[in-house]
């Protein structure tokens, strides 16, 4: 399946779910609508556009290739992940300086050298500019 | 009285805090729409947190001085590079690529630099005069009449919108079902939280376009084939076009400039619209058409005026209604609110030395613009040499660290790591995230509005037409609704600007994501 019939099926399980949840809301009247009446209705209407969309889309050839470097893509994702869990553990620079590095492999940068300078001083600069410059706390 | 005001505006902004901050967004603005990545709305919002220990005037206007300088910066890399920055510089690449392999790349960019601050003043000048009198009459406005502005103008923007109408009317609605996440604020009722009470505050939609458009566009960039850009050098003498040029180029500049005010008064990707629009006119009634596609100077002239002059125009809904239409717009909005003041129609009379500072400070920005960037174009040009296997690593840890400081929240992360990718894997699947952030931010607003109008008429929709603004609205909203369904019933195609056999490439460029998916 391609990304986009894989998407227009994503939206439709989204909005169907959504709808689903939003019948657990008071609808209201449409004198007094109350929390679920603006969800029922998005819910609803988002609904048929997707059945509309699904149909269209199945009934289209697929659209010609997606780009080579996926797993580029994949792995620096990968990276921001781990920058997130260990911001909490390391703290800010510890996490950046780490991170930095590893999505710079990843995105290409060749040697090691290289890569280790351009995370310490981007590590640096953000502290600087973020925590002195503008007065922001960084953990 | 309005020049009073905007004489007034002058006395409030021209402090050196301010002067420096316009410097410095027109500057930030440019980098911006020369290298990839970040993009107009990535770059706004990634600032909006750190503008939060600024003044409300200075932070606005590095916001306003990175909306102009962007259009300005995506114009260079188009004309050196045959890259296009921004969505709304696709055109140029096509005649000012040319006219630098001719050796005029430097009067293509003085061209650029000149036609975006003529247009960019002229716009201006508009939005000095209409939005003070739409606001006057946006005070009779009642939740109807809200709820019609912006119902009419989601069913436009979807349908201006690269792609079908139905795909972008569900990104609109997606848009409005994340708007609806967290406490309602009329029953107090918390929605789709599920039982997280940190999404009891709702998704953050600083978040969501950081995610979208920066991460999203970093990833996108990684993911292509990697391409060295070797821009063409210019040198400082070369920068300035012949008599002959000039005089083809002013009459193309001020076309464009008008067209570019007028279409960017419609929701919507309105700076590339119009663009596209302005360079299809400027073919059909040139003397020399037959140098189109070989570099004709009103090519670049009239597209790069007519981006500036829609830029100006789409402030107007913002500073006068208060509601944005494209996510750059939005952004705006978001800063404005972050600093305590609401653009309405109250902006302008509670408020005044912030709107009119505001506007004379745009024009300062827009000649700061001309004297800045144009003697600096070959250092914004040698950047473009920066590896994109650098740079986009950079860009990423930036955006991180940005949305963490919003709230100092690690969930903000995930939800930033959760758009990021949702945004990369819908510009693979070529769906366009604009309409989903216009969704997202006005849809609070239609649903309070909607709930409040359905008061007003105890039930009874229908009422909702026979009010003479909203009913005028409403059914221009159902006659664009039942046209694009006569359209997809009888097969017809969607209209575009272009005239696909005479401008393949643009058309080309065109259909690549590039056009709408950073935010303009």
């Amino acid at each position: 399946m391609t990304i986009e019939r894989g998407l227009t099926v994503f939206f439709l399980i989204v909005s169907t779910a959504y709808l689903y949840a939003s019948l657990g809301f008071s609808t209201g009247s449409l004198s007094a609508p109350k929390s679920g009446f603006t969800p029922q209705v998005v819910g609803m209407l988002a609904v048929f556009l997707c059945l509309v969309d699904l149909i269209a889309t199945f009934r289209r050839s697929p659209a010609p290739g997606e780009p080579s470097r996926l797993l580029v893509a994949a792995a620096f994702i990968g990276g921001m992940v781990l920058y997130v869990v260990m911001l909490p553990l390391v703290g800010f620079l510890v996490a950046t300086i780490v991170c930095a590095f590893l999505l710079l492999k990843f995105s290409g940068v060749s040697g090691y050298l290289l890569p280790a300078a351009i995370s310490a001083a981007l590590s640096g600069a953000v502290w600087v500019g973020f925590g002195m410059l503008l007065n922001i706390r960084l953990p | 009285m309005t020049l009073d005001l905007l004489l007034h505006g002058f006395s409030v902004a021209l402090t050196p805090t301010n002067l420096v901050a316009a410097i410095i967004g027109v500057v930030f603005g440019t980098l911006v729409g020369v290298l990839p990545g970040l993009g107009i709305s990535g770059a706004m919002a990634l600032l909006l947190p750190i503008s939060f220990g600024l003044e409300p005037l200075t932070a606005l206007v590095i916001f306003a001085g990175i909306y102009y300088g962007a259009m300005y910066g995506g114009s260079t890399t188009s004309i050196l590079v045959n890259v296009p920055g921004e969505g709304a510089s696709v055109v140029t690449c096509i005649e000012g690529y040319a006219m630098a392999k001719k050796g005029r790349a430097g009067a293509a960019l003085s061209v650029a630099a000149i036609g975006s601050f003529i247009a960019g003043t002229l716009g201006l000048v508009g939005l000095t005069f209409a939005a003070p009198q739409i606001a006057k009459w946006a005070l009779a406005f009642g939740p109807p009449e809200y709820l019609a502005i912006a119902v009419l103008g989601l069913v436009v923007l979807t349908g201006i919108t690269r792609g079908s109408m139905v795909r972008a009317g569900i990104m609109v609605l997606i848009g409005i079902m994340l708007g609806t996440v967290g406490l309602d604020p009329m029953t107090g009722v918390n929605r789709f939280t599920m039982g997280q009470s940190v999404l009891s505050a709702g998704i953050n939609f600083v978040i969501v376009v950081m995610g979208a458009y920066g991460l999203g566009e970093v990833l996108y960039s990684l993911s292509e084939p990697q391409r060295r850009a070797t821009p063409i050098k210019v040198k400082f003498r070369d920068l300035y076009p012949t008599r002959a040029e000039m005089g083809r180029a002013f009459p193309a500049i001020f076309r464009g400039g008008i067209l570019g005010f007028l279409i960017g008064l419609i929701p919507g990707p309105s700076a590339t619209i119009s663009s596209f629009a302005s360079y299809s006119l400027e073919k059909r009634i040139s003397k020399h058409r037959e140098e189109f596609g070989h570099g004709a100077i009103e090519g670049v002239a009239g597209p790069e005026s007519a981006n500036n002059g829609a830029e100006s125009a789409t402030l107007i809904p913002l500073l006068s209604l208060g509601l944005p239409f494209n996510s750059s717009t939005a952004l705006l909005l978001s800063a404005f609110l972050i600093h305590g003041i609401t653009p309405g129609p109250l902006l302008i009379s509670s408020h005044a030395d912030i709107f009119w500072g505001l506007v004379a400070l745009m024009f300062i920005a827009n000649v700061f613009l001309l004297v800045v960037n144009l003697p600096f174009v070959g250092v914004f040009a040698s950047l473009l040499r920066t590896p994109i296997s650098i740079l986009m690593p950079m860009v990423a840890v930036v955006v991180l660290v940005g949305g963490y400081v919003i709230n100092y929240r690690i969930f903000d992360l995930w939800l930033l790591l959760g758009f990021a990718v949702l945004g990369y894997v819908m510009r693979l699947g070529r769906y366009d995230f604009t309409p989903m952030v216009i969704g997202l931010f006005l849809g609070p607003l239609i649903e309070k509005s909607l709930q409040q109008s359905m008061v007003i008429v105890d039930g009874n929709p229908l009422a909702l037409f026979a009010r003479p603004l909203s009913g005028t609205m409403l059914s221009l909203a159902a006659v664009i609704i039942a046209l694009a369904m006569v359209r997809a019933a009888f097969g017809w195609k969607k209209p575009t600007f272009l005239d696909s056999e005479s401008n393949p490439d643009a058309v080309a460029a065109s259909a690549d994501s590039d056009v709408n998916t950073k935010g303009n």
